[in-house]
């Protein structure tokens, strides 16, 4: 990479103020002649890239494996840059899934690459690997993540992520880009989440579609790379196919904090073509939910009728489950009860994140209160045991989607809101924001 | 053989992965038939004995978002459905479909120009849908060479496995 990183930028395009983020990037990571004559990769093109990490959960794992076989792989293409990770289903609920898990073991072991088991894969690599200007292709739609830190990152399936596997390449085309920028200031009780489910309201789950979402503007410095990672995980919500947000001071003291060094920091073109571009102005934004069905119903709670019985609260999620979210949960249950006809499930999104809540006191809090916290991971997101719903109940659900079904019955309702509005919901035992 | 006929299924907007393969389902089997017999179970749960090989599937918006579950797709091959065809198409879900050798058809139809359980002519040369019932004819657009060129050989695995590489899809777009 080096080389070519020389090559490109003698013309030229990391300094190039109309190319985007995902234009440069791929730009520099193109392994073929784009056919633009300049070297140039933009919004449509299709370039060929390397892979510089990869990961794979145990739902899609299982046949990654199987099609990676079939395809008759030997080695991996770098055993360093592969994590096998189990998190949708661990500990393990099923035979089914504890054989599956044993593939996974087995395959790590007979490859030498990595494997995890109880984080959230998402949280987990952002945690330990994850650096600005990295690409990362794993076989999950939420891997958009990881744009947090201004990496490239993007979903896709098992068949893709199988060959990925055996070349260390893919395909891309680079995406369209999105900009939406953020003024103002927070408002109590309004969150990165709310900012999310404000934008989803605007561009409906398909307005991403294909794109690449920037998150930008002078509101950005005062979000934590864990509200950061809640936007660009929320990105795909939109359809994205990644989503970023620039490098600055947090992303530094993140990086520094957990020894990774500082990557290649790439700056969005300030007079880059886009294909839309809005700004949310925190000052007026008000605490947000999506209504049962898809996440795109978004409006301020305050629209909704008052006294929506909730039976169940749920938080957690590669969305939700980060210590940020936790320590806004303990401040609202600090010395309150859940409500009689409620139950509150909070499940970490790591191990990490479930130990220093454990340090802060958080998880006392939550157990005090009258709710439970579960084995991090994904927890009942993932469709599975621990925290399912059944028919007619009505869950609030800090996490990524509420598509009929997400959390068991289809004959429930979820509405999705932020960490804050799910603990007052608990709390009250009605949707609420209060 | 370039021109399909089937009946059509019709969904609405934003038919997530969750309503194709519902979670319990989706590791339950590796095997498409196995997994066809839960497909669409989450949206239209009698779906699976309804449906004849052959048949299309026609969303609205966004068909497919959600998680990257490749198993969805191949749950709807798994019932001899061939051909997805929608207003919009989410990313992965059309990329998973093209690896497994199910075409994705992207059109603007207008309001009831499709009907339940209704026979449809998708013809691949003309990019055009006719309904073999109204006789009305549509245009959509087509999906690029190299994509076509990977669906034709079966899915991602069979092009690859038939000696194909990357480089060849890309520099051939
Ligand atoms: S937390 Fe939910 S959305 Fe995130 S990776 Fe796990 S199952 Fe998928």
């Amino acid at each position: 990479m080096p080389e070519r990183e020389s090559q490109v930028q003698s013309h030229g395009a990391l300094e190039d103020n109309s190319l985007t983020f995902s234009e440069k990037i791929l730009t520099l990571r193109n392994e073929v002649d784009s056919g633009t004559g300049n070297g140039i990769a933009y919004a449509g093109d299709f370039v060929i890239t390397k892979v510089d990490f990869s990961y794979v959960h145990d739902v899609q794992g299982p046949l990654v494996i199987k099609i990676f076989k079939e395809l008759g792989g030997k080695n991996v293409f770098d055993p360093a840059k592969v994590l096998l990770n189990i998190d949708h289903d661990f500990p393990s609920s099923s035979e089914r899934s504890s054989q599956l898990h044993s593939g996974m073991r087995a395959f790590a072991s007979e490859q030498g690459c990595r494997i995890q088991e109880g984080s959230n894969c998402h949280q987990y690599v952002l945690e330990n690997f994850i650096r600005p200007g990295m690409l990362v292709v794993a076989a999950d739609s939420h891997t958009t993540t990881l744009g947090s830190v201004g990496a490239f990152a993007t979903g896709m399936g098992s068949s893709d992520v199988a060959s990925i596997l055996l070349s260390g390449m893919t395909w891309l085309r680079v995406p369209e880009t999105i900009r939406i920028s953020l003024a103002g200031k927070f408002n109590k009780g309004v969150s990165a989440k709310d900012v999310a489910l404000k934008a989803l309201g605007i561009l409906g789950t398909d307005g991403a579609n294909y794109c690449s979402v920037e998150w930008t503007g002078p509101a950005i410095s005062a979000i934590s790379i864990d509200g950061r990672s809640t936007l660009t995980n929320l990105a795909l919500e939109m359809g994205a196919k990644n989503s970023v947000v620039e490098p600055d001071n947090t992303t530094f003291s993140h990086l520094d904090s957990r020894g990774l060094d500082h990557g290649l920091i790439i700056r969005s073109g300030k007079e880059a073509q886009v294909k839309k571009e809005f700004t949310i102005n925190l000052d007026e934004l008000l605490p947000m939910v999506s209504l049962p069905g898809s996440p795109g119903n978004a409006r301020p709670v305050s629209d909704l009728q008052s006294g929506i019985p909730v039976t169940v609260v749920l938080i957690g999620t590669c969305t939700n489950g980060r210590l940020e979210d936790l320590r806004a949960v303990a401040r609202v249950l600090k010395g309150k009860k859940v409500s009689s006809g409620t139950r509150l499930i909070v499940t970490p999104n790591s191990r990490e994140v479930y130990s220093s809540a454990l340090k802060e006191g958080i998880i006392s809090t939550i157990i005090d209160s009258g709710g439970i916290v579960t084995a991090p991971g994904c927890g009942a997101c993932a469709g599975y045991s621990k925290g399912l719903i059944g028919d007619g109940e009505v869950a609030v659900f800090a996490g990524p989607r509420n598509f009929p079904g997400r959390l068991g019955s289809l004959k429930s309702e979820i509405y999705l809101a932020s960490p804050e509005t799910a603990a007052r919901s608990a709390v009250a035992g009605t949707l609420t924001a209060e | 053989m370039t021109k399909f006929t089937g009946k059509t299924w019709l969904y609405g907007d934003d038919v997530s992965t969750d309503s194709i393969l519902p979670s319990k389902w989706k590791t339950s089997s590796f095997d498409p038939y196995e997994l066809g017999k839960h497909a669409m179970s989450g949206i239209d749960p009698e779906f699976s004995s309804k449906v004849s090989a052959g048949d299309f599937i026609v969303g609205g918006l966004n068909f497919g978002c959600g998680s990257s579950r490749e198993q969805a797709p191949l749950a709807l091959t798994g019932c001899g459905v061939k051909i997805i065809i929608a207003k919009s198409i989410a990313r992965i879900f059309f990329r998973n479909c093209i690896n497994i050798g199910l075409y994705p058809v992207e059109v603007d139809y207008p309001d009831n120009y499709f009907s339940q359980g209704g026979e449809v002519e998708v013809d691949f040369d003309s990019s055009t849908i006719t309904n073999l019932v109204s006789g009305e004819k549509i245009d959509f657009r087509p999906i690029p060479e190299f994509l076509s060129k990977l669906v034709n050989a079966g899915g991602l695995k069979q092009f690859l496995l038939g000696g194909g590489t990357l480089s060849e899809l890309v520099s051939a777009k």
